[in-house]
């Protein structure tokens, strides 16, 4: 049996269960999303995966619940990518700046009550980066699957324990940003990752270099700011979280939280986990880190995230990454560009390398969350790439260079910049 | 391109030109600390209101301004921070009393600018650097005697506590200790001493027997954090508590210290009705069973997996049923 009632309710009957879904079929804007998914959300009757749950694998057909926590900025986005190729009926929608009007029913400013209802199977994050790590982790401890929207995490430690909490539950995790999903259609950038995989490559004396667009201006936080009174539906101890207790200003809120070391990391934090995706895919180096790493910076703040010149990043297998941000200083001119080719290989490796198969094709949140297998974007790979930016904002941080060891996940013989990739979080938050 | 030259020749003008004057004051000059702090950077509205000066030719002066753009704060020359903190290091631990004294609230009236506190961030960081030991002990030490003194402002004392949390030792734990049953306060401290770890369980021991509210909760997560056996009781009563955060924080240093003679009690105060306790306090169950199998306590393991896949009944909890399986059946007792 097939219904349609404006555009968007459908009810099927699989495996003589009736099944009531919703699809959003028309582009919508924001506000009529929100408002529409969740006058439907309460409508419709969402049955829960695990009624037809099977072997892990859900039916194409079957409706989530899904819920949106952190809904300003690119909450909705984020919620929107998490529908593409499932069928999510938002049920709760959550966020700090509700504290007069939550409802507890659909809308909430505690995440830990959103994730206690038992209807909700997948949930998008889309609060500042310092609660990415905690949402992420009780969602997969609840049994949610999570889309978290990027940066990943504030700091290396958080990028671990998500990962750690994706494997042990067996929960989906993708990130927020799908740059690596064109790389992998690509067979130049195939060409290059099975070149870098391959382990014929005698030398690698690649060079990428990332310049501009790093925002560095335009999310730099401010200095002499004086504390404000806390706005009536702001629940402020709530957006603070596992970050240091601070006074209120408006400029720690509301988009512009990228400025400050306690919530995010600066334009760095905000842009290159985008940046850096494809390069981690093409260049093989999701499974590792650098293992040295050198700024051009003047000294930073201890709060406020400020400016920066570049950032050099060299790994174990020769390969250099350099961050520029174009904002401050000279330019970096130490190395120049290179990729790598079939000509970096002796012609019998070259036979070899074709017969070798190409890299699995990278599963999207659907099909993950379909097939029970990891996204493309997974914790594992997110985790990596968010350390290749936080390993250069700790460089600038301390304004030297430092040595990291990629299987311990420490940063060597510098104590003081080790206990920025393992920060104490305020309680009763922790890792 | 166009643009960043231009930047970058406007950066150039305006941070020589201050970076000549400050090495003359400082070749010349005793060391003056107030002086030394207000010859940091200029802040960046004062700075694009210098650059717009020079900038505009004349004739474009009565042309409307264009809004000026987000903050962008700029710290001085690497270099020259060096030798900055090379300064206040040479007439320690003077020199770095005077400059914590120049530290205000930005909440208080006598708030000028930020330049003194982030001159005293830019020593800490300066005396983190390898080798540096001599120096960093003098700095930690020195803004560790400001702490749990009534003179000193909370705010600067949490300035402190934060800096100690990068550079602190052993040396100043107990100094910040002294604000551990400070509700303002304890938070920054408990960080700091995590941070330094060494000699640190001993400053929250005493304050779990003192504390209430915020201070008990923070005492009990940290000492968790410190994987400090010798707390073992504290974290066995705290799964009893009223208060839901100070469970969990009880349960959380059960599984830090992987204390085995807790596996009942734990279990007993995981089967809580479903909720946000439920799947963390399952959660921190499993994470046990890992770090005793890890010790090679295979059995212990293998009773919290069964507790597991006995109580985790309702159909949301299957993925909890499945991993429990999964390891029961994959390991040899």
């Amino acid at each position: 049996m097939l219904f349609l009632r404006n555009n968007y309710l459908k009810i099927f009957t699989y495996n003589s269960i009736e099944i009531k879904f919703m699809k959003i079929i028309n582009k919508i804007s924001r506000r009529s999303f929100l408002k529409d998914a969740l006058a439907t959300g309460i409508a419709a009757t969402v049955v829960p995966r695990y009624v037809l749950g099977g072997e892990g694998n859900i039916p194409p057909s079957e409706t989530l619940g899904g819920a949106l926590i952190g809904c300003g900025g690119r909450g909705p986005g984020t919620f929107s990518e998490m529908q593409k190729g499932l069928n999510v009926v938002m049920l709760a929608r959550c966020d700090v700046r509700w504290k007069t009007t939550a409802d507890n029913k659909t809308t909430y400013t505690d995440f830990r009550r959103v994730l206690e209802r038992k209807d909700i199977d997948v949930v998008a994050i889309a609060t500042p980066p310092h609660w990415h790590a905690l949402i992420s982790i009780a969602a997969m401890e609840a049994g949610k699957d999570v889309l978290c929207e990027k940066p990943m995490t504030r700091f290396i430690a958080e990028g671990r324990a998500v990962a750690e909490a994706s494997k042990r539950y067996g929960r989906i995790f993708q990130i927020g940003t799908f740059g690596r999903f064109n790389e992998a259609k690509d067979p130049k950038k195939v060409l290059i990752r099975k070149i870098m995989k391959s382990g014929l490559l005698k030398k690698c004396d690649v060079v990428v270099i990332r310049r501009g667009g790093l925002k560095v201006k335009e999310w730099s936080g401010l200095v002499n700011a004086k504390p404000q009174p806390i706005p009536p539906n702001l629940d402020w101890d709530m957006y603070v979280g596992p970050s240091p207790m601070k006074p209120y200003h408006p400029h720690r809120v509301g988009g512009t939280h990228r400025g400050y070391w306690d919530y995010e990391g600066g334009g760095l934090a905000d842009m290159a986990q985008h940046t850096l995706d494809p390069v981690t895919w093409t260049y093989g180096l999701d499974d590792t880190a650098p293992v040295e790493v050198e700024p051009n910076a003047p000294p930073a703040h201890h709060e406020v995230c400020g400016m920066w010149g570049w950032v050099e990043l060299k790994y174990a297998n020769g390969l250099t990454l350099v961050l520029d941000s174009a904002e401050w200083g000279d330019p970096y001119e130490k190395k120049k560009s290179r990729s790598v080719s079939l000509e970096d290989l002796s012609p019998e490796d070259r036979e070899k390398l074709k017969s070798m198969p190409d890299p699995e094709p990278l599963l999207t949140f659907a099909e993950a969350v379909k097939q029970r297998k990891p996204a493309g974007g997974n914790a594992e790979a997110a985790f990596r790439t968010i350390t290749i930016v936080h390993l250069a904002n700790i460089a600038i941080r301390t304004g030297r260079k430092i040595k990291y060891d990629p299987v311990k996940e420490v940063i060597i013989g510098d104590e003081e910049a080790n206990r920025l990739a393992y920060q104490p979080m305020r309680a009763p938050w922790h890792l | 391109m166009k643009r960043r030259t231009a930047l970058l020749i406007n950066q150039c003008v305006h941070r020589g030109t201050y970076k000549i004057q400050l090495l003359k004051f400082m070749a010349t000059a005793k060391i003056n600390v107030s002086e030394l702090v207000e010859k940091m950077p200029p802040t960046d509205k004062e700075l694009e209101a210098m650059q717009k000066k020079t900038e505009q030719p004349a004739d474009e002066k009565s042309k409307p301004q264009k809004p000026l753009e987000g903050s962008k704060f700029t710290g001085p020359d690497p270099e020259l921070a060096d030798s900055i903190c090379e300064s206040l290091l040479s007439d320690a631990p003077q020199s770095i009393e005077q400059l914590v004294g120049l530290i205000r609230d930005p909440a208080s009236p006598e708030f000028k600018n930020y330049k003194a506190e982030y001159l005293a961030h830019v020593l800490a960081v300066y005396t983190g650097r390898p080798g540096k030991q001599n120096q960093r002990k003098i700095v930690a030490k020195t803004f560790a005697s400001f702490l749990g003194n009534d003179k000193t402002p909370e705010y600067v004392q949490g300035f402190l506590a934060r800096q100690l949390e990068r550079i602190g030792d052993k040396d100043v734990a107990s100094a910040l200790g002294k604000l551990l049953l400070n509700e303002k306060l304890c938070d920054y401290a408990a960080s700091a001493l995590i941070s330094i770890r060494e000699g640190s369980a001993e400053q929250f021991q005493p304050v779990v027997l003192k504390a209430n509210g915020r201070c008990k909760l923070v005492a009990i997560q940290s000492l968790a954090a410190l994987e400090d056996v010798n707390s073992i009781k504290v974290f066995q009563k705290a799964l009893s508590d009223d208060d839901r955060d100070i469970r969990l924080a009880g349960a959380f240093g059960i599984v830090k210290t992987a204390d085995a003679s807790s596996i009942s009690i734990l279990l007993k105060a995981a089967d809580v009705e479903s909720s946000y306790e439920r799947s963390k306090m399952t959660s921190l169950c499993i994470q046990l069973a890992e770090k005793l199998n890890a010790k090679g306590k295979k059995q212990e393991a293998a009773n919290i997996f069964k507790h597991l896949r006995d109580t985790r009944t309702d159909p949301k909890e299957k993925y909890i049923r499945d991993l429990a399986d999964k390891w029961l059946a994959s390991t040899v007792l």
